[in-house]
Parts: structure tokens; sequence; C-alpha cells
């Protein structure tokens, strides 16, 4: 049997918003499950629970890793306010945002500490006519780097938090 | 009538406007008979590497024969303003006076690109960044290509910035003059660009 797998180019939002919800258990590990007392909060995020039943937004997007990073924020903020707190009962607020992209959201590793913002590469496929998404591995940064676990001082930020190569800009520039 | 609200305001940005000369490096206007003459400062990144061949063209030889050349090209068109080659210091903190434009330099290597590279990430967290990119020191035209694709596919997967490839420029020669003034008339016109289209965006064609 020969698989016809090429890219996706466009998808709609409730089809990837359907392989993100398929996928929850290659994202954030077994037992991650959609957070069931939060209201759908739109087409491009979900909040859900991890292994530890710690909150965490999703935001995604299939082709512009900013504009998933920009709702993200804007539906962190949302959900941190006090009004959300009132209306839900037993409500926490999340406590890490997870964009999904095909590449790096500019500017995310500004947003670190008590609710940090992580990301994920993902890419939507075809296979045979069915959607998939490939999820990348997880690369524990910290490890290849280990400045990276100290956090950066604001006044430094602009010049040497975009200093060090990630690991794709690493295997990218690796040769010729 | 104005809106009395707006008062502070003015105020502070007069306060500011008198203290500003202490933060930040203003263009220096420079007096000549009938006309001003205004100075662009353009930003050099050094992306030399430890391999550089010292038969390659030198960093501070090209910052000095570009400042001449640009300025020589300018007066001759009969342009009133002058041009100053500011070479970033290591960490990448720079001057605001830049209008946009940086040029990088960059040993033609698999190290110069990654130098040229981090170097890019850095300055183009300010917006409305270009950036012109030089090579040197290849030992053929093949590696040219090859660093300069590489280099641009990089900050354009990335950064999503599109570099403007400047070529490669050897070490003075028999045709170094003519490669120089190449060199100059396409910073020119890109700073020309840049300036026109001063906004807020670094991913230009």
């Amino acid at each position: 049997m020969t698989l016809q797998i090429h890219p996706v180019a466009e998808i709609d939002s409730s089809d990837l918003r359907a392989l993100v919800v398929d996928n929850l258990g290659a994202l954030l590990g077994d037992g991650a499950r959609l957070v069931e007392n939060l209201p759908q909060i739109d087409g491009c995020c979900l909040a859900v629970s991890d292994t530890h039943d710690g909150p965490v937004l999703l935001s995604f997007d299939a082709v512009d890793p900013q504009q998933a990073l920009l709702a993200g924020l804007a539906r962190m903020d949302l959900l941190g306010s006090e009004m959300a707190a009132q209306l839900l009962h037993d409500y926490q607020p999340p406590a890490e945002l997870l964009v999904l992209a095909p590449a790096a959201p500019p500017g995310y590793l500004l947003f670190s500490g008590p609710c940090p913002v992580n990301w994920r590469r993902i890419q939507v496929l075809s296979v045979n006519g069915e959607l998939g998404m490939v999820i990348a591995p997880v690369v524990d940064e910290t490890a290849a780097n280990p400045a990276a676990v100290a956090p950066i001082p604001l006044d430094r930020r602009p010049t040497i938090v975009e200093s060090v190569m990630n690991p794709e800009e690493e295997q990218h520039f690796s040769q010729l | 009538m104005h809106n009395p609200a707006w008062r502070p305001a003015r105020l502070q940005s007069g306060r500011l406007d008198s203290i500003r000369h202490h933060f930040i490096d203003v263009p220096p206007v420079i007096s000549s008979p009938g006309k001003l003459r205004v100075i662009h400062n353009l930003p050099v990144h050094l992306a030399v590497a430890a391999g550089h061949p010292a038969a390659a063209l030198q960093p501070h030889y090209l910052v000095d024969a570009l400042t001449r050349q640009l300025n020589i090209q300018t007066s001759v068109t009969g342009g009133c303003s002058g041009w100053r080659l500011e070479v970033i210091p290591p960490g990448g903190r720079m001057s605001d006076a830049g209008e946009g434009l940086i040029l990088v330099f960059a040993t033609a290597s698999l190290e110069g690109v990654r130098l040229a590279y981090t170097g890019i990430k850095q300055l183009s967290t300010t917006p409305a960044r270009r950036f012109g990119v030089l090579f040197s020191g290849a030992r053929d035209a093949e590696i040219v290509r090859r660093c300069q694709e590489r280099l641009a596919s990089g900050a354009r997967e990335f950064l999503g910035i599109r570099l403007h490839q400047l070529g490669n420029l050897s070490a003075p020669g028999p045709d170094f003059s003519a490669g120089l003034a190449r060199l100059a008339g396409e910073v020119h016109r890109l700073w020309k660009t840049q300036s026109a289209n001063n906004q807020p965006e670094v991913a230009h064609s």
C-alpha cells in the first residue's frame, strides 16, 4: 500500500481543534484531559489539565506562530481575571500557556516565571486523505543550555535572551 | 480648546526633550556654508570567525573603505549628507542613531554564518531593522552561495526575516574598487528604501 503524505497548507480551525483534542495524550502525557468546568474559550484555545492535574491553556495555529502566541496571551489574561474566578466554581487559572505552532513563536522566551509560555512544534499532514498531526518530540533545552535555567534579568533581555541557538537552530546551522 | 489632560503630557515631553541628549546619540548636524550636512550612521555587525583568512578582506579595512566610498558617491551625486559606519560592540548594544539598516560582514564559513545568525537574532529584537549581508574569505563562488542560502533560510525560518544579500567582496586587488563601488551603491539604495518605508517590519524582499 502506498501512503500519500503531504503537508496541509490550510486547515479549518475546528479540524485543527479536533486534532489537538485527539492528541492531548501525546502532547501532555497520559491522563491529560479537557477541563470540564471551563466554557469553550474559542476556536484556537483549549483549557486542559496535564497528567498532574495542572491547568494548562493550549493555543494553536497551524500556520502562524505569532498569532498562536498572541491569542494565547489574550486568553490567559482573560482567564486570570477575578471575574473568571467569580463566575466559575473551584476555579484555578491556567499555570502555563502551551503554544502549538509550526515554528517557535517570536518572543515567547520573554515570558517566564510563575506563568511560563512554552511551545511545541506541530505540523498538519494529509495521509491518504485523512488529516493527521505530527508533534515534534520535547527537547530538554535546559540540558543543552544550562544557562537557560536561571531567569534572565529584565534589563539584559533585549541583548542576550536570543543569543543562544535553540536545538532547531543548532541543527540548521550544523553544516553549510 | 485643548483637553486639560494633555497638559501634563506636554510638560513631560518637554522635559524629556530637554534631557534626551544624555541618553540618545543624535546624528550630528554639521554646518557648512549654505547647507546642513547630516551624518547617517550605518551600524555594522562583524561576524568574523577565528579562522578568517588573512588574505581576505579585513573588517576594519572594509569599514574605512566603505565609509570613504559612501561619502564619495554621496558627494558626487550632489547629496548634502555624510556617512559614518559604526561597528556594533559584542553583546549587540548599539546606539539608537541607526536608521534601520544594519550591515553584516561575515566570514564565508560555517562559523561565520553562525556568528552572523546569532548577531542578527540579537539585533532583530528591535523593530524596523533590515539586514544586508556581505561575505568575504570564500575559496570559490559555491562556498559563498552555500553560506548565503544557509543564513537566509535560517533567518527566514526562525526569525521571519528576509535578508538582503550583498554578495562577496574579496581582498583589495584588481576587482576591489569595482566591488566596493557596487557595494556602496547597494547600501545606499537599501538605506533609501528603508528610510522611505520606515515602518516596524523586518521582513523585506
